[in-house]
């Protein structure tokens, strides 16, 4: 019965963890969103440079993150994001506000998806 | 990481409960619980290892926790009786008294000739000889003979038998097990003295040397060709 104890325990630090993680992936993405945010209303004021040297602010942060997002995030999700970085990194380059209004999009769209795809709900339990 | 947790509680719960409605038949040996782990830790395992983009911890987590449900399980059953019957049922008799019981029969899904198999597999080739068959919760078939087809025993003989004890491997393959030497009680020169009696010059030209505590000695030497 101890080894029983035990495992329910641990069962219990699991899910204790799990929801940690959903908190702290939630919170990342939340930041990571608002860095985009920044550099897209920069965008939209026609700043470009500023909107590029915010979006790549934004990237380090994300880079300096991938050792833990690595572990807990599908590779393929994290990919997407990476990809939608660059994007619009190129479109701002490109000085393409129109098509960097799109890239911005996709890019905090992917974001999202990130965190909807940890929280507990029917649709990604099932 | 929740849902990797969630959904492993899901699909081992629901492997466990199909498992049990299929029945004994389907275990082969196992107990339910553990056939379940087994056919699930093999795949979760398997996953992150095929396909480098799902996380590690992917596989580890799922596989922790059927580790902690099957902890947890065996000691709910070890406590509470009545689930142990509820979750892996409880042995039944398909031959009592030397009646089959065509209704268990039919209730585990067994038929005539899956029955004759699993009597044959056990030598008994007549059904008639047969008082109890019983169908364990790990799918095996225990049969016991009636009184008269089953063989004579020494005590039913008045016979006075004395037990050999258990024969412990001293030499194997031209080495010497020092811990069953010392279970045996016997040093390792009356050994070498052993072999010298049946004609190997030393235990490395022995290929098996038994003995039980009460000096009961099988021997054979290693071949020279082989």
């Amino acid at each position: 019965m101890k080894k029983a104890i035990a495992a329910g325990v641990l069962l219990a630090l699991l899910f204790a963890a799990a929801g940690w993680n959903i908190r702290r992936v939630n919170r990342f993405t939340d930041e990571m969103v608002a860095q985009v945010e920044l550099s897209r209303d920069f965008c939209r004021e026609g700043n470009l440079s500023a909107a590029a040297s915010a979006l790549n602010a934004a990237m380090d942060r994300w880079r300096e993150a991938e050792p833990w997002t690595h572990i807990f995030i599908r590779h393929g999700e994290l990919d997407a994001v990476s990809d939608a970085f660059f994007d619009v990194l190129i479109q701002l380059g490109a000085r393409d506000a129109d098509a960097a209004e799109g890239a911005y999009e996709r890019l905090e769209e992917n974001l999202r998806c990130i965190d909807d795809l940890e929280q507990l709900s029917l649709g990604t339990v099932f | 990481m929740a849902i990797v947790l969630l959904r492993t509680i899901i699909i081992y719960t629901t492997l466990l409960l199909c498992m049990r409605i299929m029945g004994k038949r389907q275990l082969g040996e196992l107990e339910l619980s553990e056939l379940v782990v087994s056919v699930l830790a093999a795949d979760l395992a398997s996953l992150p290892l095929q396909d480098v983009g799902i996380p590690l911890i992917n596989g580890l987590l799922a596989i922790l926790t059927l580790f902690c449900l099957e902890l947890i399980l065996s000691g709910l059953v070890l406590r509470f009786h009545r689930l142990r019957g509820l979750l892996f049922g409880r042995p039944c008799f398909l031959v009592e008294k030397g009646v089959i019981n065509q209704k268990e029969m039919h209730r585990n899904r067994f038929t005539v000739d899956e029955l004759t198999e699993e009597l044959r597999r056990q030598s008994v080739t007549d059904v008639a000889t047969v008082d109890y068959a019983v169908l364990e919760t790990d799918g095996t078939l225990n049969v016991i003979l009636s009184p008269a087809a089953q063989p004579v025993t020494a005590g039913q003989l008045h016979c006075e038998t004395a037990g050999d004890g258990y024969p412990y491997i001293l030499i194997s393959d031209g080495r010497i097990l020092s811990d069953n030497l010392r279970k045996c009680a016997r040093d390792e020169s009356w050994l070498r003295e052993e072999c010298r009696r049946r004609g190997a010059p030393s235990p490395a030209d022995v290929f098996l040397l038994t003995c039980t505590p009460e000096g009961k000695i099988f021997f054979a030497p290693k071949e020279v060709n082989a």
